[in-house]
């Protein structure tokens, strides 16, 4: 079953192009990195599946949804509920404690009562490994504890796929792992994954496929194993050279 | 010199004026608090027409005097055929003005919440005005909160002006009192007591309030 499906879409700001004529189904279970050279519209196309950035053409369809470029902002809060995101730059509520930031979906989104949320959000917690920060407050928190906060909100949607903004870039070297270690659990159960990054070690290890970008476009979509070992195009090749210093 | 047993003997009538002073001054904040909201949503609007007359507003009532727009709603507003008591025209012109400083105020609050707050809860499925309800306005509170307490301390001495209207509060109690005993220096300083007092109030509130809403800071 395909999870997320894009048929020849595009996105503009203004006059300035940054996606074109993108192409590509993701199967339920899959695990997509998206890599490639900073402004080549990576953050863009994730943020296109949960439409934050709204596409300019073309088709979206995610979970069995189908999303024009000018439906409504009730079919985006739907299409939304499907989608979990984990932003680079954490972006917990600082208001609300480590529970309250997994349980405001639910509670908010889905009407769910306050001890079935609750009850919900403490088993997630537990699964990041942060049952002992239950009611602490995001700055309470490091980075990668926030981080884990941040994956257990999104997952507390129960979503059909996730997406990871750069999800470890701001974090300090020591918790980059803590993270990953939940991402890799999160992929082995699973979950349909759509990872930006810039890890190359772990997009080899645990992506089913890269989506190699450059200006706007995909330039080869790939087998990890394949495109780490010999980039089929020049410009691959130039990427990893820099990206995978010798 | 000031003579203090005079200060007491005038107290007990200024304290009565100052229940006037009160009244319309909380009555005034309170629709400005509303109105002010209302406006700064407008303004921050993605509806042209909306953010224009929100923008529009502010630069009318922020940009004449507040004595010239109490003497338009008490003196023009009647020639329509709408009658106002001076109580009323009072506290509509008091809060009409003080509503475009506030909705300022609320609008640069809103704002200085960083946009990934409102992208994380659009990402998790909220509506836009869940948003602004459960998101955006609890964190707004707390850098709202020393420039609400100031301009809202600023009404209430503004609210000395519906004396020129014939409302009976503080500023006209005092000067009705002068102007038979001529003792303008017990009369100022009595007056400026009290003043000081009700804003003292509202300092002494502000203080407990930054505390209560730091709840969520660290260090």
């Amino acid at each position: 079953m395909t999870v997320v499906s894009f048929k020849n879409v595009s996105k503009s700001f203004g006059a300035r192009q940054v996606l074109t004529d993108i192409t590509f189904d993701v199967p339920q279970g899959q695990v997509v990195s998206l890599i490639g050279p900073s402004g080549a519209g990576k953050s863009t196309l994730l943020r296109c599946v949960n439409q934050l950035d709204r596409h300019t053409s073309g088709n979206i369809s995610v979970a069995g949804q189908q999303i024009s470029p000018s439906c409504r902002q009730r079919d985006l809060m739907r299409l939304r509920r499907h989608v979990g995101m984990v932003f680079q730059s954490f972006n917990l509520w600082p208001h609300l404690s480590a529970i309250g930031n997994v349980m405001e979906g639910p509670m908010t989104v889905l009407r769910r009562p306050r001890g079935q949320a609750r009850e919900q959000a403490e088993a997630l917690l537990e699964q990041v490994g942060l049952s002992a920060h239950l009611d602490k407050y995001p700055g309470q928190l490091s980075g990668g504890q926030q981080q884990r906060v941040a994956i257990a909100r999104a997952l507390a949607m129960e979503p059909e796929v996730m997406l990871f903004d750069e999800a470890t870039s701001a974090l300090d070297p020591e918790m980059v792992q803590e993270v990953l270690g939940v991402m890799e659990k999160l992929a082995g159960s699973g979950m349909t994954m759509l990872i930006v990054t810039h890890e190359m070690a772990f997009a080899r290890r645990i992506g089913h496929r890269v989506l190699f970008m450059v200006d706007g476009q995909i330039v080869e979509d790939e087998e990890p194993a394949s495109f780490f070992a010999s980039p089929a195009t020049e410009r691959g090749r130039a990427f990893l050279s820099r990206a995978l210093p010798a | 010199m000031v003579n203090w047993h005079f200060v007491v003997h005038i107290m007990p009538r200024l304290l009565r004026a100052c229940g006037v002073t009160l009244e319309i001054s909380m009555a005034a904040l309170l629709m400005a608090t509303c109105l002010g909201l209302g406006i700064a949503l407008g303004r921050l609007s993605s509806i042209r027409a909306v953010s224009l007359a929100a923008w529009g507003y502010v630069w009318i009532l922020r940009g004449t005097p507040l004595l010239l727009q109490l003497f338009a709603v008490y003196y023009a507003v009647p020639r329509t055929g709408f009658r106002l008591d001076p109580w009323s025209a009072g506290i509509l012109t008091l809060g009409l003005n003080s509503a475009a400083y506030f909705s300022e105020i609320f609008r640069a609050a809103i704002q200085s919440i960083p946009a990934g707050q409102a992208e994380a809860a659009a990402a998790v499925g909220l509506a836009p005005l869940q948003i602004l309800r459960r998101i955006i306005l609890p964190q707004a509170l707390r850098p709202a909160l020393p420039p609400f307490v100031g301009q809202a301390i600023t009404l209430i001495k503004n609210s000395s002006l519906v004396s020129v209207i014939a409302v009976p509060d503080l500023m006209l109690t005092a000067q009705s009192i002068y102007s038979v005993t001529f003792r303008v220096t017990e009369v100022m300083v009595a007056t400026g007591i009290l003043y000081l007092a009700i804003t003292t109030v509202l300092q002494i509130a502000q203080a407990w309030i930054e505390r209560r809403l730091s709840y969520y800071t660290v260090r």
